[in-house]
C-alpha cells in the first residue's frame, strides 16, 4: 500500500475538515429531538460530498475511492453530527449498486440527481424476520409482463422516512442467493410504498431511520439495477465499499474525541494537578491514539485495494469490525477521561458513546464481520 | 479569511500543541514562549509532513531555523509547500 497524498489532496482534506466544522452548531438540540438538518444536507450537496466518487461527467466529484475516503475522513473530523454523516453515507456509499451495477443509460438517468443531492437515496436490505441473514430475505419482486411487482417490508432503512429514491433488494426466484436476488430502484412516492416514521433510538438520532413497506409496487423493467438474479453479487461488491466508506465517520469522531481528551487532560484544575500528571490517564490516551492509528491503517489499506481495482472482502470486514469496535472503546475512554462530566448530556461525549454503539450494527454486525473473515479463511 | 501557510501553522500550534485559546506572534520565539520543546518540535515536523507533504531532514537541522512561525513558513516556501 502506498499513501502519498498530493498537495491538492492535503488541501482538500483540510478544507473538508474546516467546512465540516461549520455545519452542526446546534447538534445537541437536534440530537435531543432527532432532527435532520436539511440546510446542512444542502450544504453537503453543494460542496460535492453526496457524489464524491460518482463520475465527473455525471455531476460527481470523480474522485477515486481512496481519495474519497480521505476527503470523507476530513469531513468527519470536522463534522460533529453522526446522524448527518450516516445519512450522507447511506446516500453515497449505500447507493453503490447504481455506480457498480447500473447500465450506462441508467447511470445517466440517476447519477446526476444522486450526486447533486436533488434526490435523497436509501438502501433497503434488512428485514425484521431475517436481520443479519440478509440473503434469506422474503421481499419478492414478481415479473408481470412489462413490470415487476414488489411485496415486502424492510426495516432500519437509513433515510427511509424521507428518501424519494430507494434501492430495494428482493427475491426474484427461489433457490440459492447467488441466482435469486435482484436490486431495484423504487421512487418513494410511488403507489404502494409506505415510508414509516423514524424509529426513536439510542444514537445517530439526527438521521431518519425507519421501515419502508412495499405493497404491490409496480417497478418498470428498466429499474432493475444490474442483471436480474445477480443481486447477491452486487450486494457483496457494494458492501465492500460501504463498510470502508461509512467507517470514515468513526475515524473522524475518534480523532475529535482524542483531541478533546488531550485538551481536557492538559487543562489546569486548581487545586488539583492537571489530569496529565496521572500516568493512568495518559496511558489511556496513548491507547486511544493506538485505536485511532490502527483503525486508520486497516481502513486505508482496504480503501487502497478497492481503488486499485482489487477485491477486498476480508479487508473490508476487518475494517468495519476494527473501526466500529475501536470507536466504542475510544468513546468509553473519553468518558473515563472526563469522569462524571462525560456522562452529562450536552457535552458531546456521551453522545459520541451512544452514536458509536449504533456503529456496531449497520453494514453487518461485528459477529457478521467475523463470519466473513473466518469464511474467507475457509472455516 | 483565506488560509495562508502562516495561519495553518499557527492554528496547529494553538489547537494541537497548546490545546486552547492563545495567541502566537509570527516572530515570537516559540521555545522561549514555551510552545515548542523537544517533543512538540517532533510533532511540528510530523505535522508539516502530514499536512504539506514536506519531509524535513532532521539530521542537519538547525533548531534555530524553526523558532518562529515566520521561519517555519520560510522553510515551507523553500520546499514549495502550498496551502
Ligand atoms: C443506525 C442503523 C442504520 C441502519 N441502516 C440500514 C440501512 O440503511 N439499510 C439496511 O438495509 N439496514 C440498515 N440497518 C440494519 C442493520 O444492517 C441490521 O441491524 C443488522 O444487519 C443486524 O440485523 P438485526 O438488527 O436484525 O439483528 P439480528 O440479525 O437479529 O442479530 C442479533 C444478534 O445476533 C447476532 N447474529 C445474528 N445472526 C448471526 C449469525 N448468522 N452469526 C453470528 N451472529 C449472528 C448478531 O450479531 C446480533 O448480535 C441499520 C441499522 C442501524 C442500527
Amino acid at each position: 500500500m502506498q499513501l502519498d497524498w498530493s498537495a491538492a489532496d492535503r488541501s482538500a482534506h483540510a478544507a473538508a475538515r474546516s467546512f465540516g466544522a461549520t455545519l452542526a452548531p446546534d447538534i445537541e438540540a437536534r440530537d435531543r429531538t432527532g432532527t435532520f438538518d436539511h440546510s446542512a444536507w444542502a450544504a453537503l450537496a453543494e460542496r460535492g460530498f453526496l457524489g464524491s466518487f460518482a463520475p465527473e461527467n455525471l455531476g460527481g466529484g470523480g474522485h477515486d475511492f481512496l481519495r474519497t475516503v480521505y476527503l470523507h475522513e476530513g469531513l468527519a473530523r470536522g463534522l460533529d453530527d453522526a446522524g448527518l454523516l450516516l445519512a450522507a453515507h447511506a446516500h453515497l456509499f449505500g447507493c453503490l449498486p447504481i455506480l457498480l451495477g447500473a447500465t450506462p443509460a441508467q447511470q445517466e438517468r440517476w447519477v446526476p440527481g444522486l450526486a447533486a443531492g436533488t434526490h435523497t437515496y436509501a438502501l433497503a436490505i434488512t428485514e425484521a424476520a431475517t436481520g443479519s441473514d440478509a440473503f434469506a430475505m422474503t421481499t419478492r419482486a414478481e415479473r408481470q409482463g412489462d413490470r415487476y411487482v414488489l411485496h415486502g417490508e424492510k426495516v432500519w432503512v437509513s433515510n427511509g422516512p424521507v428518501a424519494d429514491r430507494i434501492l430495494v433488494f428482493a427475491r426474484t426466484a427461489e433457490g440459492a442467493p447467488m441466482s435469486s436476488l435482484s436490486c431495484f430502484l423504487v421512487h418513494g412516492d410511488q403507489d404502494g410504498v409506505t415510508r414509516h416514521p423514524d424509529v426513536p433510538r439510542l444514537g445517530m438520532r439526527t438521521c431518519a431511520v425507519g421501515p419502508v413497506s412495499f405493497d404491490g409496487v409496480e417497478v418498470p423493467l428498466d429499474h432493475c439495477v444490474g442483471r436480474e438474479g445477480a443481486g447477491a453479487q452486487l450486494f457483496l461488491s457494494a458492501m465492500e465499499h460501504e463498510r470502508i466508506g461509512i467507517m470514515t465517520a468513526a475515524l473522524g469522531s475518534m480523532d475529535r474525541l482524542l483531541h478533546r481528551c488531550l485538551r481536557h487532560a492538559r487543562a489546569p484544575r486548581e487545586p488539583r494537578a492537571p489530569l496529565r500528571s496521572h500516568q493512568a490517564v495518559t496511558h489511556r490516551l496513548a491507547a486511544l491514539r493506538m485505536e485511532l492509528e490502527t483503525s486508520r491503517l486497516v481502513l486505508y489499506q482496504a480503501a487502497w485495494r478497492i481503488s486499485t481495482g482489487r477485491r477486498a472482502p476480508t479487508e473490508a470486514a476487518i475494517s468495519k469490525l476494527q473501526v466500529s469496535e475501536a470507536h466504542l472503546r475510544a468513546a468509553l475512554i473519553a468518558i473515563r477521561t472526563f469522569g462524571g462530566a462525560g456522562l452529562v448530556e450536552g457535552t458531546g461525549i456521551e453522545r459520541a458513546y451512544r452514536d458509536a454503539t449504533c456503529g456496531l450494527m449497520y453494514s453487518g454486525t461485528s459477529d457478521i464481520q467475523r463470519n466473513t473473515i473466518a469464511g474467507m479463511m475457509g472455516i | 479569511m483565506a488560509n495562508t501557510l502562516a495561519s495553518v501553522v499557527t492554528e496547529f500550534l494553538i489547537e494541537d500543541i497548546l490545546y486552547g485559546e492563545a495567541e502566537i506572534d509570527p516572530d515570537e520565539d516559540l521555545y522561549e514562549a514555551g510552545v515548542l520543546d523537544s517533543m512538540s518540535f517532533l510533532r511540528l515536523i510530523e505535522f508539516l509532513d502530514h499536512r504539506f507533504g514536506v519531509v524535513t531532514d532532521m539530521e542537519d537541522m538547525d533548531m534555530a531555523r524553526f523558532n518562529t512561525v515566520n521561519r517555519v513558513v520560510a522553510h515551507l516556501r523553500a520546499m514549495n509547500a502550498t496551502v
